[in-house]
């Protein structure tokens, strides 16, 4: 099968307004902290004052007034004390060991925040502290000395030929290292929840989060409550970036036990210090390379080991490190490859999602080290790119064969076109002494996993449903129920586009209501660049299927049975050329049937295998590519730098919303920007030392380049209309071109993120390059 | 020690009467009292810009102010910008050129810009950017919001324009 | 993140204001403009019992412009109103140069002159420039008025000479001398944040061209505004030359100043910046001496 042209498209493919535009610039949108529900109480968590330990008492200051004051234990747990996520090895509320500082103790709830504030203060602790490992630095430094000293959580391999003796074969062999650092999401809108325990022993979870069905079930064993009594709503979500997609499972249980305790509404937004400290954070990395290649500039060879500091629990380290390794080598042609994925446990809060989900901390190693390579061949980045870049018909690492929709190496020829890579490569300065300021440009190039990693999709199956329902005015409306969520990247408005193209109609006639597990199948967790690829196809061949039905009930009951079709928001009977409008026919049917309801459900194709012991096969069914060119400025006397201009040429498949597709590249790309050279998190006392925004900085309106930003269209030609995820692509890029650049520039290599002035500062001090 | 002030204040050009403790924060109020959910806060002291209000037609953080401090002052929110049920041309422009995403920052870059704009009714690109650069957005990488913005600014000019010109020839 | 309970009081006159935090003293907190009090009690690192708002002090806020004198600013002025004002540029050209460093339009709308001076954090703009300016402030109790030099009024990490029963009344900036020339420049990791290293400098050059009455104040560069009086000394009687400014430059940044580190950068990285920043600032402040004097020249 072969997707449509572009041209074949009505609805898909206009940049236009977001659905929810109106209600966000009015402030009439619902955020959490917004619901007003009548006799709530507030909750608080009280916290391990240490980051490793186990703990002997818990009591409470008898000399505190506790009369309107509701404790949660573990011994108030209904069900098991578990988080039912992977590895199933973290307690809702710790009672022996603690794993990191700030783990739950107790909850509390009291009818207001500060009253639920200082009893939470009012707790005594005695804990035996133990020896806590914190940092990254440390976990790496036990690893080259003896893994089997470190708590092990996961660990996956990738073996493809024979590396060990093909590094041998090698004309050059390079070790080098790599780490990256904490990255905190810091959506604007903190995490917020409210659990409101309903007359019926329905337990209604409203709130801030990416993914409604990981809430149900993974507390439904805590609570020991059937699915079907808990009922879990999105609320109105600002900003999300992954830092919503597992952590929202755990406020969600403190509201819920507590409001099972207290038998009333629960409420808890965090405030941002809070936030900070405890919640997800993107994994730090090590990504250690042994690479040989031969004078020519062929890859022999790729040995890698890729570590990630998981923190305490296990929760979804395991996937991200899967993407990491997919993509610690991807891009390129090479025969063998062996990687050692590893994650292992520090006395931190829980690592977890972020958007790119493991990739961006591989490829910040990878595309650092294809630049290392390329100069060790005596080539320029472009051209050992343009070499070694996968094509169509080429294998990955995995050994997946890529059929099609393979973007490569256009969106790389494209950008070094018109970057003029080459011409400015040559002007690059180079640590030239006696400069003012230094020039230097830098490339990356990418693939990204489109969706799930490895046999994920065929195992969720996501299921869609189209409701043809009437409005509160009496007109028909076509209702998009999954429970893929809208939290700023446009899927409210993407999924009502593809329902519309798929029907026939006009935007209009479609809308998306926020999800809510007793309304919406489950399409799945809005995660992986999935949802326009994978949700957004279900739901376009569910538009077909109801467009079918809608036109043989046309034709029946008002064409004389003629061969009827919607198209352009009229049925159109073929022999006659009459017609009615869309509304009229729809409303017909609602008149005679009722509600409609299309279900639908995604199926990978066939030819796509994978092995998920061995990791061999088709890691996922497509991929997105990028190219990102970074220019950079040096002050040679301050090493302050800035980023001068971006260019990138994306392939993400087919563009649903243009206009909202370059706004998901656009905030990516200043995201990553400040992944590359802003944030940082070091760790004091067990603590995150920037916990606030006034330390934990982020990009601006003035700290962005000037941006260049093209797409290329290589539509998927499994399912229409062909997207492939825009999401997560324009996180991974960025920081190893800024590194390329600032080594062209400067003369030195950083090979630890963030890239800082200070960072740089050591480094020229260290070669001696500064002009003082 | 935490009794209560009277305050009389002017919201949205509604006069407000309220009693309220000292240390109640002129966001809390707006959002927990008047239930003017628009204002949101997103890190309580002063950096991210989302409660940023107007106070006597200045943009100041609302988290950064007492309740108490708005007796007999003029205070409006983004729920003030509309009017007779018709968006402010902000708005419209921010819904046009995409300038937002999740939606949380909008309400604080609107509340900056509005008074920017009265100020600088023709202004470019770096002007803006630097007019907003005390307003966090973690989505929209801000171009969308700078392309709204200018383009508001065109279409407040021109609608300036029309009633200079349809006075003049009156 | 709100604030501990407190009883609020809102005078209407300097003396009231005076009479309450005689009674109350050290348990009381001055509200000026709030936005780095807000914060602190925010936080809880601030619990006062009692919080005195001075926002109704009309009196305290005001721009004057006295010929002979100087400039003379009410405590309760707001960063808005310096920065938008004619006497500022005119009269305290670094002052009006140095107040857009300070954070953005929402918090310079509120934020004081007296606010800024009296919580004398390192990091802030207008400790550093008044200092430079060679201002005083005067001082004054229900009992008692006190002048202070500013280099005299900071002795460290928000800590003041300031007595508890004290209020920052009005601040005084002398006129510059013939030939006055200035620079002022700072860094941080993102435009409107808390400075990462900021250095005001302020001479006179010569009608021949040589420096006198150098002065060299550090934002960030200690727990208080520092000054590097001996870098400075090794301009006067001398023609600024390059060599000079990087001697004063290298001396000031590695001898006379004490960065400390912290979560933002090292106290390494910042003294390499106090080394480029004084070198820029030095260079400004010769180009508009330089330029002063031929217009003096031109004009006579």
């Amino acid at each position: 099968m072969t997707v449509q042209e572009r041209g074949a498209y009505r609805v898909i493919g206009q940049g236009i307004p977001r659905l929810d535009a109106a209600d966000k610039v009015s402030g009439k949108a619902e955020y959490a902290d917004d619901f007003h529900v009548p006799d709530t109480w507030y909750g608080a968590v009280v916290r391990a004052p240490v980051a490793c330990g186990k703990l002997k008492s818990l009591s409470r200051d008898p000399a505190f007034d506790w009369s309107q004051v509701a404790v949660v234990t573990p011994e108030d747990i209904p069900g098991n004390n578990i988080v039912d996520m992977m590895g199933r090895d973290m307690p809702f509320i710790a009672h022996d060991e603690i794993q990191y500082l700030g783990e739950p103790l107790a909850l509390v709830a009291a009818p207001s925040l500060h009253v639920a504030k200082q009893a939470a203060a009012h707790f005594k602790v005695d804990v035996e502290e133990r020896p806590a490992l914190l940092t990254l630095q440390e976990m790496v430094a036990v690893y080259k000395e003896d893994p089997a000293k470190l708590h092990k959580l996961s660990g996956q391999t990738i073996r493809k030929g024979d590396a060990a003796s093909a590094l041998k074969d090698a004309d050059i062999v390079l070790e080098r290292e790599y780490t990256a650092g904490h990255q905190e999401q810091l959506y604007i809108e903190p995490q917020g929840m409210v659990a409101i325990p309903e007359r019926d022993g329905t337990m209604f979870i409203h709130g801030s989060m990416q993914c409604p069905y990981y809430i149900n079930p993974e507390l439904c064993e805590t609570l020991d409550i059937p699915p079907e009594k808990l009922r879990v709503k999105q609320s109105a979500v600002g900003g999300a970036f992954g830092g919503k997609e597992e952590f929202p499972t755990l406020i969600a249980g403190y509201c819920a036990l507590l409001a099972l305790k207290t038998k009333r509404p629960i409420k808890m937004i965090y405030d941002r210090n809070q936030d900070i400290l405890y919640s997800t954070k993107r994994h730090p990395s090590w990504s250690h390379y042994r690479v040989g290649v031969m004078k020519d500039g062929t890859i022999r060879a790729i040995e890698c080991d890729f570590v990630l500091d998981g923190g305490a629990y296990t929760t979804l380290s395991p996937v991200v490190m899967y993407r990491g390794i997919l993509h610690a080598a991807m891009g390129y042609r090479c025969e063998n490859v062996s990687i050692d994925g590893h994650v292992y446990r520090t006395n931190t809060f829980p690592n977890g999602a972020f958007r790119g989900f493991g990739a961006p901390q591989a490829l910040w190693a990878w595309e650092s080290l294809i630049d290392e390579l390329a100069a060790a061949c005596g080539m320029t980045p472009d051209a050992f790119r343009l070499k070694n870049c996968l094509h169509e018909g080429d294998v990955t690492p995995t050994g997946g064969l890529l059929r099609d929709s393979v973007g490569s190496p256009e969106v790389l020829e494209k950008t070094l076109e018109r970057c003029q890579f080459a011409e400015k490569w040559q002007q690059c300065s180079r640590g030239k002494s006696g400069e003012r300021l230094w020039y230097g440009i830098g490339l990356s190039f990418f693939a990204h996993g489109s969706g799930f990693t490895g046999d994920g999709e065929a195992r969720m199956k996501s299921k869609v449903a189209l409701d043809l329902e009437t409005r509160a005015d009496g007109t028909p409306i076509v209702n998009v129920r999954v429970s893929s969520t809208e939290m700023g990247q446009g899927t409210g408005t993407i999924l009502p586009q593809v329902a519309a193209d798929a029907l026939g109609i006009d935007v209009t006639h479609v809308d998306y209501p926020m999800p809510d597990t007793f309304k919406v199948p489950d399409s799945g967790p809005t995660v992986a660049s999935r949802t326009a690829m994978v949700v957004g196809s279900t739901i376009y061949s569910a538009g077909q299927k109801m467009k079918a039905d809608l036109e043989s009930f046309v034709s029946e009951t008002l064409f004389d049975g003629q061969p009827t079709e919607l198209v352009e928001n009229q049925f159109r009977a073929e022999y006659d050329n009459r017609s009615i409008p869309f509304v009229e026919g729809a409303a017909a049917y609602l008149a005679s049937h009722g509600p409609f309801r299309v279900y639908d459900q995604f199926k990978l194709p066939d030819y796509v295998k994978w092995d998920q012991e061995n990791f061999v096969g088709d890691a996922y069914p497509a991929y997105a590519w990028g190219c990102n060119v970074a220019e950079v400025e040096v002050d040679t006397l301050t090493c302050e730098f800035r980023v001068t201009k971006v260019t990138a040429f994306f392939d993400i498949g087919r563009i649903l919303n243009p206009v909202l597709a370059m706004g998901q590249v656009q905030g990516g790309l200043i995201q990553a920007l400040g992944y590359a050279m802003m944030e940082k998190l070091a760790i004091k006392a067990g603590k995150y030392d920037a916990d606030r925004m006034q330390t934990y900085v982020i990009p601006t309106s003035v700290d962005g380049p000037e941006m260049d930003l093209h797409f290329v269209e290589y539509p998927w030609d499994h399912c229409q209309p062909g997207a492939k995820g825009v999401g997560e692509a324009p996180m991974d890029g960025l920081a190893p071109a800024i590194a390329n650049a600032l080594e062209a520039a400067s003369g030195v290599r950083l090979r630890d993120l963030p890239l800082t002035p200070e960072r740089l500062f050591e480094e020229l001090s260290r070669s001696q390059r500064l002009t003082a | 020690m935490s009794e209560l002030h009277t305050i009389q204040t002017n919201i949205n050009g509604k006069p407000v009467e309220a009693s309220v403790p000292g240390r109640l924060l002129l966001s809390d109020f707006i959002r927990e009292e008047l239930r003017l959910t628009g204002t949101h806060v997103g890190c309580e002291h002063g950096v991210c810009g989302a409660c940023t209000i107007l106070y006597d037609g200045l943009p100041s953080r609302s988290c950064l102010m007492l309740a108490v401090q708005a007796d007999g002052h003029e205070i409006v929110t983004v729920e003030g910008l509309a009017s007779n049920g018709e968006l402010h041309p902000l708005q419209e422009a921010f819904k046009a050129k995409h300038g937002l995403q999740c939606g949380y920052c909008t309400p604080g870059f609107l509340m900056t810009l509005v008074p920017f704009l009265a100020e600088h009714p023709d202004p470019d690109e770096a002007t803006v950017r630097d007019a907003i650069s005390g307003n966090l957005c973690r989505c929209t990488g801000y171009q969308s919001i700078v392309d709204a913005t200018l383009l508001a600014a065109r279409q407040m000019r021109e609608k300036a324009g029309a009633v200079d010109g349809s006075e003049a020839t009156s | 993140m709100k604030p501990a309970p407190f009883e609020y009081m809102a005078p209407e006159s300097v003396d009231a204001a005076l009479q309450l935090k005689a009674r109350h003293g050290a348990g009381a907190q001055w509200l000026a403009g709030g936005q780095s009090l807000i914060p602190s009690l925010n936080f809880r690192c601030l619990k006062p019992d009692y919080v005195i708002d001075l926002n109704g002090l009309r009196e305290l806020s005001y721009i004057r412009f006295e010929s002979g004198q100087g400039v003379r600013l009410g405590g309760m002025t707001r960063y808005h109103e310096l920065e938008h004002s004619d006497v500022i540029r005119q009269h305290a050209p670094m002052m009006h140069d140095a107040i857009p460093y300070i954070a953005h339009d929402a918090i310079r709308s509120r934020g004081t002159l007296g606010g800024s001076l009296a919580y004398a954090d390192p990091a802030a703009e207008l400790p550093t420039v008044t200092t430079a300016l060679r201002a005083r402030y005067l001082l004054r109790s229900e009992s008692s008025e006190r002048w202070v030099q500013a280099e005299d009024f900071f002795v460290g990490m928000f800590q003041t000479v300031m007595q508890p029963d004290e209020l920052l009344i009005e601040v005084e900036i002398p006129l510059p001398k013939a030939g006055a020339a200035w620079g002022f420049i700072e860094r941080s990791r993102r435009h409107g944040d808390r400075v990462l290293m900021g250095v005001a400098a302020t001479l006179t050059l010569q009608p021949d061209g040589t420096c006198a009455d150098a002065r060299l104040v550090y934002q960030n560069g200690a727990p208080a505004p520092r000054l590097a009086p001996q870098a400075a000394a090794s301009l006067n009687g001398k023609a600024l030359t390059d060599e000079h400014i990087v001697a004063a430059a290298k001396q000031a940044a590695y001898e006379e100043i004490d960065p400390e580190s912290d979560v933002h950068a090292s106290s390494a990285f910042r003294r390499q910046l106090a080394f480029e920043l004084t070198q820029r600032a030095l260079r400004d402040a010769r180009e508009r001496g330089t330029a002063a004097i031929s217009e003096e020249g031109a004009g006579a």
